[in-house]
């Protein structure tokens, strides 16, 4: 069976989680990193944004609320 | 023992000497107890993200230690008596919490 063309030929692209391509560990004290997985609220972007690994994204989660924690990230931002 | 890393946010206004003095007095408690300092670092002033105790800034300083989990209570209260502290954490340093496998593809 052939498989038919996604709609109208637009094909999302696969994401792949990020940490695990660079084989990197979010760390707290890297908020250049961490930057690019929160919303500009201030929110952490859910892994269907950010195509996230499920290990990597909890792992990425702590790292963000740790660095709210010293005041390193924003709780919210507006 | 195990690693530990501690993140210390410092009131702005204090003296270059007031700062070595304070930090000097946080790695005694820690030697005292029989832990180990690895390293020390020092950020410096940075911007907070937001306000804390009416602060917009804070010194940084990252110290790296080995200590015995029973003492980290030990330099907690020595931490929290100190006022010119703003902010403190203490979290697992990352080398122990890493399985084996993960830690060798961290050195390549």
């Amino acid at each position: 069976m052939v498989r038919r063309e996604s709609y109208r030929g637009f094909r999302r692209k696969r994401k792949v989680c990020y940490f695990c391509a660079e084989k990197k560990v979010a760390d707290y004290k890297n908020t250049d990193l961490l930057n690019r997985f929160i919303s500009d609220q201030g929110k952490i972007l859910p892994r269907r944004v950010t195509g996230n690994c499920a290990k990597h994204q909890r792992s990425l989660a702590i790292a963000i609320k740790r660095a709210r924690e010293v005041a390193l990230l924003p709780y919210v931002d507006r | 023992m195990r690693n530990y890393e501690l993140m210390l946010l410092l009131n702005p206004n204090l003296q270059e000497e007031e700062t070595s003095a304070l930090l000097e007095k946080i790695q005694q408690t820690i030697t005292t107890n029989q832990g180990k300092i690895i390293k020390v670092d020092q950020w410096g002033k940075k911007t907070l993200a937001y306000e804390i105790k009416k602060f917009h800034e804070a010194i940084y300083v990252i110290i790296d230690f080995e200590l015995d989990p029973e003492n980290i209570a030990v330099l907690e209260r020595s931490i929290k008596f100190e006022e010119k502290i703003i902010r403190y954490l203490i979290v697992l340093g990352q080398e122990k919490v890493l399985p084996k496998k993960e830690q060798k593809d961290l050195k390549e």
